[in-house]
């Protein structure tokens, strides 16, 4: 799993690639709680592979966090073998997926 | 090219570039003084005969002088007549002149009236004429009143005076004076300039040169050879500037360079030249080039020659070395290198080749004692290979008590990735009970070949006293630990399959685990379609590192259809051209293919050989053992009818299971011992994608499987701790063509995720919902069935998928 933040347009866009799991989620909580949010955020799965509970238990932190600052969160490039996880669980309908 | 050969040709070739060098300079050197000498010779000769003409031209002035004298002195007795005499006298004074006159200057009393008297040489005979009045106005000429006006004496142009047959005449006029300065006559003499040719004649400094008289203005006067002289003019010699002093001039005409030198006549307004072809002032050099040129391509022909000769002389040792040294490169290092005698450079050459000789002579002389030495060891490796062979058992075993339809077979394998390996394994059959052995010594070579020959006869010892596996390794330790001097160690697996009860017994030394599979039963029959798992022993430190070591027993059934698969790390550890390691899950599931297929175990060894075979591509770089027991019983080997029919009742018991199975019937179960580690999730990551590879599932069954296995085993590991510190979660995968069940058993305390977890309400906001329970949650949802029972105090879960899509 990696993990990259960078400020594009006046956004926070987080890319996510590789396998986000029990074993990598902690790592992806580390890298996102050291950065402050002060700008809307996109989060970017185009490369990501994998999602299990953990890693949709980070992306649900990190939306609390937002609307906790009043910003807002996207879901950006989700891969089609992954999208039936986020329909599963209700995901798609909690995050603004693009 | 020879060395010599092309030496002479560089010398040549520099010898013939300083040669070149130096003609040109000499050339050129030679060219300037001859031109220069040229000059001096030409100058010399001019001033000669302008001296000569000045001399005439003075002596002429002298006697008009003189006979101006007297002509003053008669004073009022001066007439036409006794001054007649008198120029008579003048002309005969040079017959140079050619005539003479007196002519008087009107109105100046000395004598009255206006006449001139004029005397000519006619044949011998002088010719007087009186002139004046209006016949002939002489006062008006030029000859007449130019020195009459300046009252000095000068000389006329030269002019051709045709009355006196032609001749290139110049006039001489010397104006007299009275005793109060005026000028009352004057007297004058004509010279003929053709006179002078004979002077002319006389400046002909070179062959072919030729001389002429130019007068003030450029004309020429007089020329010699006549016909050249309009040439000349034209050439431009005749654009001397009036006045000029001695000059030289070069000048080019038809092809021809001349050498011009010039000298003019003071008083007269001549000018003496000469036109010298430059050819002919350097005939002279020429004449000497010729034999300069013949000495000097002799003496560079003798040069070349010389020097070729030299050089072959020099050189013919260092052919006779080149002789040498092919003869030593073609073996012969003993033959006598040749003299080359004072020849400094070439001497250090045959010494330095007399010590390569030698050296090469030591060297070759260690080399075969080396390769000597080297094949002695070989062939003691080869024997001592030989020997480790030889005890080591037949790979193939079959233990039966007589009477008894109870009995297994083993089959084994070795190779060593030296000579001689540190692997072993070994059996005992003493009737009742089957001991066995598989042991991996530290290191490679000769030292773990000895250790290992020591080990197995400390292994027969024991085994022949019928201890239990646990007591034959303390034994085994103790005597290592004893005499251990090199800090050698062993990993082994001691083993007894007792026969009688159709149990195992196992005792570990710190190998790896083996691998173990068990018949499922159904409705009370065995099916060799098994569990295959990693049996978990409890771990001992390998033999040889401390003595005193006790060692667990432990003891299980082993009856029909069991099979233990034992290896050495050399096998998990083949590596693949990337570096990547076989590994335990490849070889699990490679057993459990072998065990699902009922291979024999000879076949199972063979099958797992060829595999890592062709895992590595190339030979192993450790010693690789495998051992496989396999436990037989009324319905194995004793008819095929009998297996043919037990599988047919399968059949009609299962047929559900086996319809949906027709065309990949195996069913094969895994088991995979997981520490209470949420990192060991990869390891079951790689596990199921190398599984839905083999089976062919889709990769969104592959996905959603490892999904709901990573949830369970986050599960446990999150909420759980184990019973006891050593225990681990076990999963257990039956998988077959489109489908895979999951059985996670763990030792924590009891909790059933099915009942007991929390529900997930997927319709509440961001805001409501709560972080756990989503992984219960998703098991449940891609599962088509889970069920959980509490089994001996452990949790069982167990969890189904099916592959909707499969590829």
């Amino acid at each position: 799993m990696n993990t990259e933040i960078k400020e594009i347009d006046g956004k926070t866009v987080i890319t996510v690639a590789g396998r986000l799991d029990t074993v990598t989620a902690p790592e992806f909580d580390k890298t996102v709680e050291g950065q402050g949010i002060a700008n809307d955020i996109v989060i970017d799965c185009a490369d990501m592979e994998y999602i299990s509970s953990a890693g949709l238990r980070s992306f649900i932190t990190l939306l609390k966090r937002a609307k906790a600052s009043g910003l807002t969160l996207e879901i950006i490039n989700l891969r089609p073998s992954i999208r039936p996880i986020f329909d599963m669980t209700g995901f798609s309908s909690i995050f603004n997926i693009g | 090219m020879k060395l010599s050969a092309r030496l002479c040709l560089y010398a040549a070739g520099i010898c013939l570039g300083i040669f070149i060098a130096i003609a040109l300079v000499m050339e050129l050197c030679s060219a300037r003084s001859e031109s220069r000498q040229a000059e001096r010779v030409t100058g010399l000769i001019q001033n000669g005969v302008v001296d000569n003409i000045v001399g005439r031209i003075k002596g002429v002035e002298e006697d008009v002088k003189r006979t101006g004298r007297g002509i003053m002195a008669m004073g009022r007795e001066f007439t036409a007549d006794n001054s007649c005499e008198m120029l008579v006298n003048m002309l005969r004074c040079d017959s140079i002149m050619k005539g003479g006159c007196i002519a008087v200057v009107p109105g100046t009393g000395m004598a009255p009236g206006e006449w001139m008297l004029y005397v000519q040489f006619k044949d011998s005979t002088a010719v007087a004429t009186q002139l004046g009045g209006t016949d002939y106005g002489y006062t008006g000429q030029d000859w007449f009143s130019r020195p009459v006006a300046e009252g000095r004496p000068m000389w006329s142009p030269p002019y051709i005076d045709y009355g006196a047959g032609d001749c290139l005449m110049s006039t001489y006029t010397l104006p007299l004076f009275d005793s109060d300065g005026t000028c009352v006559a004057v007297v004058t003499a004509d010279i003929d300039l053709s006179s002078l040719d004979e002077e002319i004649y006389a400046l002909v400094p070179y062959s072919g040169a030729h001389t002429f008289i130019l007068s003030e203005s450029g004309e020429v006067l007089t020329a010699c050879p006549d016909s050249s002289a309009e040439t000349y003019i034209e050439a431009g010699i005749g654009n001397l500037p009036p006045g000029a002093g001695r000059g030289f001039r070069r000048i080019e005409r038809s092809g021809t360079e001349y050498l011009c030198c010039y000298t003019p006549v003071r008083g007269v307004g001549l000018t003496v030249c000469s036109a010298t072809p430059l050819a002919s002032v350097m005939s002279a050099t020429s004449v000497l080039k010729l034999p300069l040129l013949i000495i000097l391509g002799v003496g560079f022909l003798a040069l070349i020659l010389g020097l070729r000769m030299m050089l072959t002389r020099s050189m013919r040792p260092l052919a006779r070395l080149t002789e040498a040294a092919r003869k030593a490169g073609d073996g012969n290092f003993d033959s006598a290198l040749p003299e080359v005698g004072d020849n400094s450079d070439l001497r250090q050459l045959r010494d330095a080749m007399g010590y390569m000789q030698e050296s090469i002579k030591q060297y070759i002389w260690k080399i075969e004692e080396n390769t000597r030495e080297s094949e002695r060891m070989a062939s003691q490796l080869d024997i001592a290979r030989r020997i480790q062979r030889s005890m080591l058992p037949a790979p193939r075993a079959e233990a039966t008590m007589s009477g008894a339809t109870y009995g297994i077979s083993t089959a084994a394998m070795q190779q060593s990735a030296l000579e001689v390996g540190g692997d072993l394994y070994d059996y005992l059959h003493d009737g009742e009970r089957f001991y066995f052995i598989i042991a991996d010594v530290s290191g490679k070579g000769i030292p773990a070949a000895l250790m290992m020959a020591y080990i197995k006869s400390l292994f027969h010892f024991a085994a022949q006293m019928s201890l239990d596996p646990a007591e034959i390794l303390s034994r085994i330790n103790e005597s290592m630990c004893e005499n251990n001097t090199s800090d050698m160690f062993a990993t082994m697996l001691v083993g007894c399959v007792d026969l009688r009860n159709e149990t195992i017994a196992l005792a570990n030394a710190g190998h790896n685990p083996a691998i173990i599979t068990m018949p499922l039963q159904t409705s009370g029959d065995t099916n060799s379609q098994g569990r295959t798992s990693a049996l978990m022993l409890p771990p001992g430190l390998p033999a040889g590192i401390i003595s005193g070591m006790a060692y667990t027993l432990r003891t299980m059934p082993f009856g029909p259809g069991c099979r233990l698969f034992m290896y050495t790390d050399g096998l998990t550890e083949a590596e693949d051209s990337r570096g990547i390691q076989f590994g335990q899950d490849r070889l699990l599931l490679a057993v459990s293919r072998e065990s699902g297929r009922e291979a024999s175990p000879e076949e199972t060894v063979a099958a797992i050989t060829a595999e890592v075979d062709r895992y590595c591509g190339s030979s192993p770089g450790d010693d690789i053992t495998m051992l496989c027991i396999s436990a037989h019983g009324p319905h194995y080997g004793s008819g095929s009818d009998v297996a043919a029919d037990s599988r047919a009742d399968e059949d009609t018991d299962n047929r559900e299971w086996k319809n949906e199975d027709m065309d990949d019937s195996d069913c094969r179960s895994e088991t995979l011992a997981l520490k209470y580690d949420t990192a060991e999730i990869p390891r079951v990551t790689a596990y199921l994608t190398l599984v839905g590879t083999m089976r062919g599932w889709s990769d969104a069954m592959t996905m959603d499987l490892q999904l709901a296995t990573e949830e369970a085993i986050a599960n446990v590991t999150g909420h759980s701790t184990p019973k006891a510190p050593g225990d681990m979660i076990e999963v257990t995968f039956c998988h077959r063509k489109c489908e895979c069940e999951v059985t996670v058993t763990d030792t924590g305390a009891p909790f059933n995720p099915v009942d007991e977890a929390p529900e997930v309400d997927v319709s509440l906001s961001a805001e409501d919902r709560k972080v756990g329970g989503l992984g219960l949650f998703l098991i449940r949802n891609l599962s088509e069935t889970v069920t959980y029972r509490r089994d001996n105090g452990k949790n069982v879960l167990t969890f189904r998928l099916t592959d909707i899509n499969p590829v």
